[in-house]
């Protein structure tokens, strides 16, 4: 692991909400924030008082053993937690410094903050109109630009040289890691500025794990990224800053080489050294 | 913008609000009133039978009742060397009575036809050719309009061979059927008996019961009120078992002939091949046909022409009966 | 040991017997039809049978033409009235109803599956047949009126396969639309529903089936005229409808006449079943 660490430029960056000036360190905005969020299932605390800012144009991983919270909030950046009838939050996201539950509607939010799932979930249609399906929701009709922005997600995803002849055919004749790739190209689709991902190469073999961890690096200069992820070292590969769970609450916060090598707290010096999780 | 709400059925009753307040009102409620209206002139609307279409109603192709309404109305003809009907093909079909008389007793332009044993107040009987259907009218015969029930054998029922049982049996039963104690049963089924001045029923001592068993067969017709005689016989002859299959009058004479079963009851006459063959008919009871309409039709008789017309076709309106302007003008002389 | 394995035997000669049962039942049935019907189809001529267009039995003309068309025009009038409230309905239930609004449909439907036919019919001949009557041409024994209660008939047949099919659509394919800023509505009927497709269209030709084989309300309300129907409000005669009629009466020919429109009936169901298989392996093999 000090072998990654060590090939990666070493920046120094700030987990805390406050913005530290000085002369060595660049300034970072937050695209999105979350303060004091509690969540509650029926009556389980699942989050507790989590304050973490996610960098704009970086990629923060999100750690932690199993039933920890880390997907559940992840869930809430999108608001996918409200499809889930006994959940209950209070405290606040902002999304650019704007409410996501009072300041922006949902569907909006949600083309903005996409997501791509731990399972591949490709509509039973073609490539093309599982790319299309987005921008069509969003009001884009046009034949040629729908051509346009199909090609170039597919692009982006990496996976355009693989369908190009294959665009109107079924989306589930492809293999795993592709369908996760057209997955990503179907979130990218609808131009967001968030990427979610819930544990998204947990189910791929190694290879196609290896194609998505290079295209995140590449996404990171338009998009930020949010994932999380059970694999350390793929966050250690991938992530600039890292946030460490632990049965629901927040244990720390750093960027993702001191967090690895020089952790603040006992509990995630042992869940990074493998003593549990 | 504002928070838009995602449970399911929160988003549908967000749909209803979206519908009920965007949507102008006065629409709504345009709609509301058309409809109303329309309601209410159709209830109120009396419809105008004279010009309205007349609903013909008749069994179906096979059943005696119509067999027996078609010739003796005159509707027949003959189609590839048979006897058929030439009752309207546009005549709804209904396949028992009591769909005949439900389906008259609904429908204001309805005719049909029943037979007279099935009358009830629900419907209205017509009087044909000056004459009401009764049980008197039936007997003496001055209804025309009827058909004869009969039994039939193998032989001549005095020719019977007492010294068989079986036969003993079917010559005390034919004997128990033309008694006063039969002939009761069959009037109470409200056919009229075909037997004049029948005398008691003798019935043997009870050593000499016959016994055994008897099937009846045929018309389906028939078969209700047989299954009433049979009953009243076999508590007056325990040992006696009588079994009566309904079918259709020509089976039955086939089987009677076949020797499959011992009494054939028809609801039609033999031909002349049958009787050559030596079947013989015994007179049972005379079903009288009713002409029926809707209880509401300002009309009391018709000919049995102007009957005959409307069956096959020929008249489709009221109007067209001169029964039914003769009528018109009796009611107002002055002319409406 | 020797215990388990004569209980295994006979559990075996059982299950097996019950199936031979079945398949028994099918073949006596198959047997019958074709034994009698056949024959009647040779001295007829199959052409003149199934495209004459007159009936009258009587006076040995068997053409059965008017009630195929008959039989077609009630099946089609009820998946037009049927088809579509049931699969909205299907959807309703599947995706847009509270728990509390389905606590009251389903055992609704259920209801509804259970009436037995001759109380449709007579709650059609005692409801539907004088409304229209005194509101439309005609004298209400119709194919509009055939064609309305075949359709609620039909209803629970659609309503609950459709809802099983939409119901096993994968949750997954629901979160990806709505991850993607679509509206509920939007990933029901843009997603859900056109996945469920092959499950709709199964519950479809299931309802076809059961429409073609409906005897007991449509003889009470269509008017059962052997003849083409000129418009919805002229009366209608069925297949099955003519076989109910006349089988009491029948004899030689006209009997062996009515079990080759049997023959008719049991080919065009078969085809609706091959139908239905088709569609559920083109639904498996996507």
């Amino acid at each position: 692991m000090s072998a990654i660490l060590q090939s990666r430029p070493t920046i120094e960056r700030a987990c805390a909400p406050e913005m530290v000036f000085d002369a060595t360190t660049t300034p970072e905005i937050a695209k999105m924030a979350v303060s004091d969020l509690n969540l509650y299932y029926g009556s389980f605390h699942a989050l507790k008082n989590i304050s973490v800012d996610f960098p704009k144009n970086q990629v923060t991983a999100l750690i932690g053993p199993s039933g920890c919270g880390k997907s559940t909030l992840l869930k809430s950046l999108n608001r996918m937690n409200d499809l889930v009838d006994n959940c209950r939050i209070e405290g606040t996201i902002t999304l650019d410094e704007q409410n996501i539950r009072t300041d922006i509607g949902v569907n909006d939010l949600r083309r903005r903050v996409g997501m791509v799932f731990q399972q591949p979930n490709p509509f039973p249609m073609s490539i093309y109109e599982n790319v299309a399906f987005g921008p069509k929701t969003h009001g884009i009709k046009n034949r040629e630009e729908l051509n346009a922005i199909v090609e170039q997600s597919l692009r982006d995803a990496a996976i355009w040289d693989e369908v190009k002849d294959r665009l109107h055919k079924s989306a589930l004749g492809l293999s795993g890691g592709q369908q996760q790739r057209l997955c990503i190209a179907r979130a990218l689709a609808v131009s967001p500025e968030v990427l979610l991902m819930d544990e998204s190469t947990s189910a791929l073999d190694p290879i196609s794990t290896a194609k998505i961890e290079e295209l995140v690096t590449q996404l990171k200069d338009r998009f930020t990224v949010i994932m999380v992820t059970h694999n350390m070292l793929q966050a250690v590969r991938v992530s600039d800053k890292t946030a460490f769970f632990l049965m629901g609450e927040m244990i720390e916060c750093e960027d993702t080489q001191t967090l690895f090598t020089n952790p603040r707290d006992k509990r995630t010096a042992d869940y990074v050294a493998g003593r549990f999780g | 913008m504002v928070d838009q709400p995602m449970h399911p059925n929160k988003s549908f009753r967000r749909a209803i609000s979206h519908l009920l307040t965007r949507t102008p009102k006065c629409a709504v409620a345009l709609l509301i009133s058309t409809l109303l209206a329309s309601f209410a002139l159709s209830a109120c609307t009396s419809p105008d039978l004279e010009n309205e279409t007349i609903s013909v109603y008749s069994r179906e192709d096979g059943s005696g009742t119509r067999g027996a309404f078609a010739s003796l109305f005159g509707l027949e003809t003959k189609l590839n060397g048979k006897t058929v009907d030439t009752i309207t093909p546009s005549a709804v079909v209904t396949n028992s009575t009591a769909v005949m008389m439900t389906s008259v007793a609904s429908d204001p332009a309805a005719i049909g036809y029943i037979s007279y044993g099935s009358l009830n107040d629900t419907v209205k009987a017509l009087a044909i050719d000056g004459v009401v259907p009764t049980t008197e009218s039936i007997k003496d015969k001055s209804y025309k309009v009827f058909r004869a029930f009969s039994l039939v054998t193998d032989e001549p029922i005095d020719d019977i061979d007492t010294a068989d049982e079986t036969q003993t049996l079917k010559a005390d039963f034919m004997r128990f059927v033309a008694s006063a104690e039969g002939q009761a049963i069959i009037e109470e089924a409200h056919f009229v008996g075909a037997v004049d001045d029948p005398v008691n029923y003798d019935r043997a001592p009870a050593s000499m019961r016959p016994s055994g068993k008897l099937v009846i067969a045929g018309s389906s017709s028939v078969a209700g009120v047989m299954e009433k005689l049979a009953e009243a016989y076999e508590q007056l002859n325990p040992d006696a078992s009588i079994e009566v299959q309904q079918s259709d009058s020509t089976t039955g004479i086939a089987m009677v002939g076949a020797h499959t079963c011992d009494i054939g009851m028809i609801s039609r006459d033999l031909t002349q091949s049958e009787q050559d063959s030596g079947i013989v008919a015994t007179p049972l009871a005379f079903d009288g046909i009713a002409v029926i309409v809707n209880p509401n039709l300002p009309l009391d008789d018709m000919t049995s022409q102007e009957v005959a017309r409307i069956f096959s076709g020929d008249i489709t309106t009221f109007g067209e009966l001169p029964s039914w302007q003769q009528s018109v003008n009796q009611t107002n002389p002055n002319g409406a | 040991m020797r215990q388990t394995s004569f209980k295994e035997g006979a559990a075996h000669v059982c299950f097996t017997a019950a199936a031979a049962l079945s398949i028994v039942a099918v073949a006596l049935i198959c047997v019958f039809l074709f034994a009698n019907g056949i024959p009647a189809l040779a001295e007829i001529g199959l052409p003149e049978f199934l495209f004459g267009q007159t009936w009258k039995p009587t006076a040995d003309e068997f053409g059965i033409f008017p009630m195929i068309i008959g039989s077609i025009y009630v099946t089609v009038g009820a998946i037009i009235v049927g088809v579509p409230t049931g699969i909205f309905t299907a959807i309703f239930l599947s995706r847009f109803a509270s728990s509390g609004v389905a606590r009251i449909l389903r055992p609704g439907i259920e209801l509804l599956a259970g009436i037995p036919s001759v109380v449709y019919g007579f709650f059609a001949l005692m409801v539907l047949v004088p409304l229209i009557r005194t509101t439309l041409p005609g004298n209400g024994f119709s194919l509009l009126a055939a064609a309305l209660i075949l359709g609620i008939m039909i209803l629970p047949t659609i309503i609950t396969v459709s809802k099983n099919a939409l119901d096993a659509v994968p949750k997954s394919y629901y979160e990806g639309a709505l991850a993607l800023g679509a509206t509920h509505e939007r990933a029901v009927f843009r997603i859900m529903v056109p996945a469920a497709f092959s499950g709709i269209m199964a519950a479809v030709v299931l309802g076809i089936g059961r429409a073609l084989g409906e005897t007991m309300a449509v003889v009470m309300v269509a008017g059962n005229q052997p003849i083409i129907p000129e418009s919805i409000f002229s009366g209608v005669r069925t297949l099955t409808a003519n076989i109910v009629l006349e089988m009491g009466y029948a004899a030689d020919l006209h009997k062996e006449a009515l079990v080759a429109t049997g023959v008719v009936l049991f080919v065009l169901v078969m085809l609706i079943s091959l139908l239905f298989a088709a569609i559920k392996k083109r639904g498996e093999l996507s």
